[in-house]
């Protein structure tokens, strides 16, 4: 037996898969609430695809939230920023729709909606005053500011 | 500690001209008759009203009063719109006669209470002065403007402080006292205590009260200890603060104080007790010594006779060498030493980040946790185990992959969290301690390399100079050692003098320490137990008086939640309508009675707005009247609202001494003449 050989066990043994912790925003009930809150904040409760991209991105990090806050308020565009579509999110709308929360809007561009059920619940989530508040914060920042146009431009990497 | 209601005025202003009524209040039972829906309970409302308990009635902001007070009033069939409407309402505390005026209606702000120093209703000519009192905004209770704090005083009652479920402290309110004195009719019969307002999340709120009324010692003690934690944590800062100059104090000379307890401790000076420790080369000694070889050189330096430059100059150019290469060595060493700091920076930042990350995880995670749990409150589903189109078990999180085992539940998330903040924080900790220490060694270091710098530039500067001259190197190593000793001593002896404070301050704690170890257990005192005991006794013969018929046994008043209980069973869950009125009755009037004997803070008086027909009619109120009229031998006031049959109770009422009884045909509220 040589030093690297690895000797054998002798005894049974069995493994025990350990519960995985997850990070939050991948909690299905987080990021339903969290899409609900972005179109509640949104005009009309309406927000395209390429839009809520950007959002949802933004939104989990402090650091992501401060650069499209930054570039949403100067209009700069960042040269090392880039932006990841997650599929999370996709599976999120998914389910958002299947609990009749958002209905999809065809059309130029496509995006999503809340129903009536959906304004409901994201409501109450508001209302409840200990919770998402950094989220609210930077939705409430940002709203006035999100122009399509400039979605548009910080996607295509256009240099204005 | 008392309160007497002498006069109640409700003055209605419609376009119609004045309406209201006018009731006085003499000193023992006083009956109030008047048929079903005439204006008894809108009487009692309003007394609640003008004393700013409305958050008895109902935890809404508007004026819980009928719209007969705010906004019409039906007379003869004809509807008439109120303009302005007010309570008034004179209360004594034996001494002293104030009379309280609220508007329900009208300009003026409904949080105000107009207090007339004196008796304006029963003697309206009088020149009273008038002072505004506010309430319900937060402090009602404690600022010397709030109207509760002022009827507080009034009463002489103090408020105790009581915790929260927040962990606050607040004033124990008034209107979580009075549910013990005023039975309205809303809700005041559905049980003791049962017109408690609950949104001011105070801990167990109807012990508290109770025991407050009582005046029991149960309620002092936990006063005693609040006091003792308040003296402890005074203490605490203190001793901090004395800890801090003393570090600051050493400052100078870059010392630390070593063995110097941080938090107090009861006998002064500790075992090892504390020093200063300074720099010499680098490394640490402590001060006495150092000033001690200090002194030993400087007599060295002394006996010696200044040389002149050219008598030193071998002995110089050797010294001037070895200063140089120390200089040399000491410089690598600050080079090293301040990497090092940079290192432990960044790896400061770095746990920082990640602490940050840990925050915001643990946040989103609470989040989580939170909307779970208001969604079962609420209704609201955000997530179920199954998905909301095809019903199918699904996990719940967004991960594509379903090999992916299973996942931890949130509570256990947060709890992982938690433990890894916990150690990051202790990282952290470590790190901005070796980086203090660090820092220090560099100043130190700094100061040294200065020193030699200046050292060589003397003894290059008496090498060069006139072969007469004294020597500049010797002078200067004199002076400085001098002046290092004058100060290391002068810091010492301040330091001495700051250490003095520590053993008054732990004397102090030791007294702390010995008056919290006599302070018993939350337990009950003997004569609490004593006045739980009585009360049982008054309670129970009432009950037989009364004609209670549910159950034939004693009942106990529980020394844990100092209410009637049958074989440790809450007795007023199981009772029939009309025994549930003889308890609240008997428990009530005992406690009135209970003041008649012993020392409480029962303000002596007790109101009770009859209930509502149906459970009352089975009632015999003759027993519970004639109870209540004993009231007068002891100057005490009972006041009873009631619609009973007015033949049957003048009947009653024919064989009872000491009663008022006021007798109102129609609507109570009429036109006014005055």
């Amino acid at each position: 037996m040589n030093g690297t050989e690895i000797p054998k066990i002798n005894v049974p043994f069995s493994f025990t898969r350990k519960p995985i912790p997850i990070p939050p925003d991948l909690r299905t009930d987080w990021r339903i609430a969290v899409l609900l809150l972005i179109l509640y904040y949104s005009r009309s409760y309406r927000v395209s695809l390429k839009k809520l991209h950007v959002i949802n991105w933004a939104i989990r990090s402090s650091e992501n939230r401060e650069l499209l806050l930054e570039y949403m308020l100067n209009k700069i565009q960042p040269h090392d920023v880039v932006i990841r579509f997650e599929p999370g999110i996709v599976r999120a709308i998914d389910f958002a729709k299947g609990y009749q929360f958002i209905k999809m809007e065809y059309g130029k561009p496509t995006g999503i909606i809340l129903t009536d059920k959906g304004l409901e619940i994201a409501r109450k989530i508001d209302s409840f005053n200990d919770c998402f508040v950094k989220e609210r914060e930077f939705l409430r920042k940002i709203g006035p500011h999100v122009l399509e146009k400039d979605i548009s431009a910080l996607l295509n990497w256009e240099i204005s | 500690m008392s309160l007497r209601l002498r006069q109640l005025l409700l003055h209605i202003r419609t376009t119609k001209g004045s309406y209201g009524i006018d009731i006085p209040f003499e000193d023992g039972l006083v009956v109030l008759r008047a048929e079903n829906t005439s204006g008894k309970s809108t009487c009692i409302q309003s007394i609640i009203y003008a004393l700013g308990l409305e958050k008895m009635l109902s935890p809404k902001s508007e004026v819980p009063l009928p719209h007969v007070m705010t906004s019409c009033l039906e007379d003869d069939g004809e509807e008439i719109n109120v303009l302005e409407s007010d309570v008034f309402l004179e209360i004594s505390n034996k001494e002293k006669v104030i009379t309280l005026k609220r508007v329900v209606k009208g300009e003026q702000d409904t949080r105000l209470i107009s207090v007339f120093d004196g008796p304006a209703l029963s003697n309206p000519t009088g020149n009273y002065h008038k002072q505004d009192f506010f309430l319900r905004d937060k402090g009602s209770s404690t600022h010397e403007k709030g109207f509760h704090s002022y009827l507080a005083s009034f009463l002489g009652w103090t408020l105790p402080l009581v915790t929260t479920y927040d962990g606050h402290e607040v004033p124990l309110y008034m209107e979580c006292i009075f549910p013990l004195l005023i039975v309205e009719q809303k809700r005041g019969w559905m049980g003791l205590q049962s017109s408690m307002p609950t949104f001011f999340r105070i801990k167990d709120v109807e012990k508290r009260s109770f025991e407050f009324l009582a005046k029991f010692e149960a309620y002092d003690m936990s006063s005693k200890r609040q006091k003792l934690k308040e003296e402890e944590d005074n203490l605490k800062n203190e001793w901090k603060s004395c800890v801090l100059s003393c570090n600051t104090l050493v400052d100078p000379i870059n010392g630390t104080v070593h063995s110097l307890p941080v938090t107090p401790i009861a006998t002064w000076p500790p075992i090892t007790p504390p020093f200063i420790e300074v720099y010499r080369d680098g490394k640490p000694f402590p001060i006495g010594k150092a000033i001690k070889e200090d002194k030993t050189r400087l007599s060295q330096l002394k006996e010696e006779e200044i040389p002149t430059a050219q008598q030193a100059a071998p002995h110089l150019t050797n010294e001037l060498e070895q200063a140089q290469s120390s200089l040399e060595e000491k410089e690598i060493v600050l080079r090293t030493l301040s990497e090092e700091i940079d290192i432990e920076k960044s790896q400061l930042q770095a746990i920082e980040i990640r602490l940050n990350a840990l925050e915001e995880d643990l946040r989103r995670n609470k989040d989580i946790q939170k909307i779970r749990e208001y969604g079962s409150e609420e209704n609201l589903i955000t997530t179920s185990d199954c998905c909301p189109v095809c019903h199918q078990k699904i996990v719940d999180y967004l991960l594509a992959d379903e090999s992916f085992g299973s996942s931890m539940s949130i509570n256990d998330n947060i709890k992982l969290i938690e433990s890894q903040k916990e150690i990051f924080i202790k990282m952290k900790e470590n790190c901005l301690k070796t980086i203090a220490i660090k820092e220090k060694q560099l100043l130190s270091l700094k100061n040294e390399v200065n020193d030699i710098r200046s050292r060589i530039r003397a003894l290059k500067q008496t090498l060069v100079s006139s072969e007469k001259c004294p020597s500049i190197s010797s002078l200067r190593d004199r002076i400085l050692l001098e002046e290092r000793i004058l100060l290391e001593r002068n810091i010492l002896e301040r330091f001495e003098y700051q250490i003095d404070d520590f053993s008054k301050l732990a004397s102090k704690w030791n007294y702390i320490l010995e008056r919290k170890k006599k302070l018993p257990k939350d337990t009950l005192s003997q004569s609490d137990l004593n006045k739980i005991k009585q009360l049982e006794n008054l309670f129970n013969e009432q009950l037989k008086i009364y004609g209670f018929s549910s159950f034939s046994d004693d009942i106990k008043i529980s020394p844990d939640t100092y209410k009637p209980t049958l074989e440790g069973f809450n007795l007023i869950f199981d009772l029939s309508a009309s025994d549930h009125i003889r308890v609240i009755w008997a428990y009530l009037n005992g406690l009135l009675e209970l003041s008649r004997e012993c020392k409480t803070n029962h303000l002596g008086m007790l109101i009770f707005d009859e209930p509502r027909q149906q459970d009352a009619s089975q009632i015999s109120y003759y027993e519970l009247l004639k109870r209540a009229s004993k009231a007068k031998q002891y100057n005490q006031q009972v006041i009873f609202a009631t619609s009973e049959n007015k033949e049957r109770l003048e009947n009653a009422l024919s064989s009872i001494r000491d009663t008022s009884y006021h007798d109102y045909k129609g609507k109570m509220i009429k036109r006014l003449n005055r």
